[in-house]
């Protein structure tokens, strides 16, 4: 037996425990394999999550590109509709598509839905097209409204021709006898009876102060009435308080100093940029619009013409440090349109611009004779002055007509269509369920699944549904011209200055009653009873 | 045949030579225990740190998400550095009505320091109240903070809670401290800061 055992290899007690290590071996593999693989199990749960959480995360950016892709869209006048849930918008490692809604008051609802990997969200925002304009303020005193002895205030509609033709001869002191726009933010003080210098020297002399229309002191102002002051209106407080938005500085580089603009000197239509201005007296500088114009520091000598033309377009003036317009100076506008010459003024702070070592006011405005505009000075006070009759609106931190001093409200600045901002306002942001759609269902790559459906996503950049456009704009010529087609067609390199623009999804532009969007422009447009009321609960 | 049968009987280990083996293989058996319970440790430790972690950033996020769909208005009890609170009260519009946010719906997050978690609640004090807990392990005081009226961590707040808003403007900032000690007796901090802009 032992010799047989032998023979086959496997012979007595030692050779049956040949094998034994190797057991044990295996074991030991065996068992640090299996707690290897609870580990890799443990650890790939883990990994899961953190991916799904990353995933949702990255899905929540998307679909916030998603809502800026869609902002800027309804900031250049389109619908805000960017791809759709069939064929979503890539962008990143990711996709997305938001729907736009059109609401009643000038809202657009978007929902803007962003996949990744796994990662789903679904967001929504709400912005006004048709932002409340600053100009529909009329005189609009931040901190209060002082009006002087003898002033008159008024209004006119600019839509209806000029303010001599809507006088009502009838009434004394060469006014319109309609309605003007008071209102502040504090308190609206009228001094006490005085005389006034009536624009027509034949006219009898008023003896008091007279505001035609309503005086609307803030929510916890009130209107101080000094004897023989006379409002035709209302009184009621405001219900709410306006945001008087920044001046936002247009982005243009500077041509430097002009010390003394001497001659007669013209700024043709376009952009154009100058630090410190100086228009020496009998001198004119002439501005030709469309035009968007900044100055540092603007200063119009006694006896010197700023002569403002917006036959062509409307000029928008932005004043950074200092404006002052001296005594006997004019500031002309051929048009009379107050909506043609837009003043803004960035600057809040009192510093010595003369060099005198005295302080002087960021705004000093008083020229002589008539101004029709828009004056925008936030964080300036401002002063309407007797030698002026003031055709417009101004809206500044303080104002303050002083004795005499006229000012006729221009009607067509409540119905402005673009804030000066011009752009569309964030009015309500909120997280919403997803929507109901296959590709939100499938909880999988949507770049892999669009693939096995043999669907190429469009870039974010050109998925929005407006692909057609019709446009009015001047080249860099200065010549009018219009294009209508499709917006890849247009040669945007030849576009300076835009007037105004209809886009569309398909070829027959503007058949859904699009209205025209102008992006640099004040428009006039009315309502059937021809006056729009301002948005702060009056 | 005889002689070879004893050399086989004769030719097994000797005492020494099984004292040396079984003393090098319960050494090396004892290197790979210790070395495998050093990298149990290790993989636990940094299991449970990253566990830990997620519950911040998954609550943070929660937090933050909150913040940006509620107005800074509603958050007027909010102070700004150096003080901070522990519990904000806010609404989440549900709606747009003709241009305009509509009623919202009020919730709540709060540090509930008996407890030490961090609870969100949606109609709190009311019967229709629905409540959950979005983390634990939050300590009294945020890390590095003592109870002694001073900034002892530097974030500009003295004495915070382990949860914390300060406002600065229409932003919020929140800091979360997660405390927890695993079986082995080892205490693991995660704080978390961020800073989040209400939308609305």
């Amino acid at each position: 037996m032992n010799s047989r055992n032998r023979a086959l290899g496997s012979t007595g007690p030692r050779e049956r425990k040949r094998g034994g290590v190797l057991v044990v071996a295996l074991g030991f593999a065996f068992m640090v394999a299996g707690m290897g693989v609870v580990m890799i199990q443990l650890q790939t749960g883990q990994t899961r999550r953190q991916l799904a959480a990353i995933d949702t995360k990255r899905a929540l950016y998307i679909a916030e590109a998603g809502l800026s892709e869609a902002f800027l869209s309804v900031a250049v006048g389109k619908t805000g509709n960017i791809g759709t849930a069939e064929l979503p918008a890539i962008y990143g490692d990711g996709v997305f598509w938001v729907e736009a809604l059109e609401g009643t008051e000038g809202e657009v609802a978007l929902t803007s839905t962003g996949l990744c990997g796994s990662g789903r969200f679904a967001l929504s925002a709400v912005l006004m097209r048709n932002v409340d304009p600053v100009t529909s303020l009329g005189i609009y005193g931040g901190v209060d409204v002082t009006v002087g002895t003898g002033v008159v205030i008024d209004g006119y509609d600019s839509t209806a021709g000029a303010f001599d033709a809507q006088v009502n001869p009838a009434l004394p002191g060469g006014t319109t006898g309609k309605g003007g726009r008071l209102i502040s933010s504090g308190d609206v003080a009228l001094e006490a009876a005085g005389g006034v210098a009536p624009l027509d020297p034949k006219e009898p002399v008023p003896t008091a102060t007279t505001i035609y229309g309503d005086v609307h002191p803030g929510q916890n102002g009130v209107v101080t009435i000094g004897a023989g002051a006379t409002i035709t209106g209302s009184t009621t407080p405001l219900k709410d308080t306006a945001n008087l938005p920044d001046v936002i500085v247009p982005d243009i580089s500077t041509s430097g100093d002009m010390a003394s603009w001497r001659g007669e000197t013209t700024l043709s239509r376009g952009q154009h940029r100058y630090d410190k201005v100086t228009i020496a007296a009998a001198n004119t500088l002439t501005i030709n619009g469309p035009a968007t114009v900044v100055f540092s520091d603007l200063v119009i000598e006694s006896g010197a013409v700023l002569n403002l033309n917006p036959l062509n377009g409307q000029i928008a003036i932005t004043i950074t440090d200092h404006l002052q317009a001296k005594e006997g100076s004019s500031i002309l506008n051929p048009t009379q349109d107050p909506l043609g010459t837009i003043l803004m003024v960035a600057a809040s702070e009192w510093a010595d611009f003369d060099g005198d070592r005295i302080p002087d006011p960021p705004v000093e405005f008083r020229p002589d004779g008539s101004f029709h505009g828009f004056i925008y000075a936030p964080g300036a006070d401002f002063t309407i002055y007797s030698g002026l009759h003031f055709l417009g609106g101004v809206v500044a931190q303080r104002v303050t007509l002083e004795t005499g001093a006229r000012l006729s409200f221009d009607h067509a600045l409540v119905s402005a269509d673009v804030s000066l901002l011009g752009l569309p306002m964030l009015t309500a942001w909120r997280i919403v369920e997803l929507p109901k759609t296959n590709l939100v269902a499938r909880r999988a790559d949507a770049i892999s699944l669009l693939d096995q459906a043999g669907i190429t996503p469009v870039k974010s950049a050109d998925a929005s549904a407006e692909t057609y456009l019709a446009i009015k704009y001047y080249d860099a010529g200065g010549s009018y011209k219009t294009y209508s087609g499709l917006a890849s067609l247009l040669n945007w390199s030849d576009v300076d200055t835009v007037v105004a623009v209809i886009w569309d999804d398909d070829a027959v532009i503007g058949d859904e009653g699009q209205k025209e969007y102008s992006p640099s422009v004040l428009t006039k447009s009315r309502t059937a009873d021809g006056i729009l009321s301002v948005n702060l609960g009056i | 045949m005889k002689r070879c049968s004893r050399k086989t009987s004769k030719s097994g280990f000797t005492l020494i030579e099984i004292t040396i083996a079984m003393t090098i293989a319960v050494i090396i058996i004892a290197n790979v225990v210790m070395v495998q319970n050093a990298s149990n440790r290790a993989y636990e430790s940094g299991v449970f740190g990253s566990a830990l972690e997620d519950s911040a950033d998954t609550a943070m996020d929660r937090i933050a998400l909150a913040i940006m769909s509620t107005s800074s208005e509603d958050l007027d009890e909010v102070l700004g550095a150096p003080a901070s609170v522990s519990r904000i009260d806010y609404e989440v519009i549900v709606d747009v009505v003709g241009g305009e946010p509509g009623p919202g719906t009020p919730e709540r997050i709060e540090f509930l320091i008996d407890d030490g978690v961090v609870r969100w609640s949606r109609d709190p004090g009311m019967p229709t109240e629905l409540s959950t807990v979005w983390t634990k392990w939050v300590p009294e005081l945020l890390e590095g903070e003592l109870f002694n009226n001073k900034d002892d961590n530097g974030n500009g707040i003295a004495d915070e809670e382990g949860l914390a808003f300060d406002k600065e403007f229409e932003q919020l900032r929140v800091q979360m401290t997660l405390s927890r000690t695993d079986k082995n007796h080892q205490q693991y901090v995660r704080t978390r800061s961020r800073r989040a802009t209400c939308r609305n």
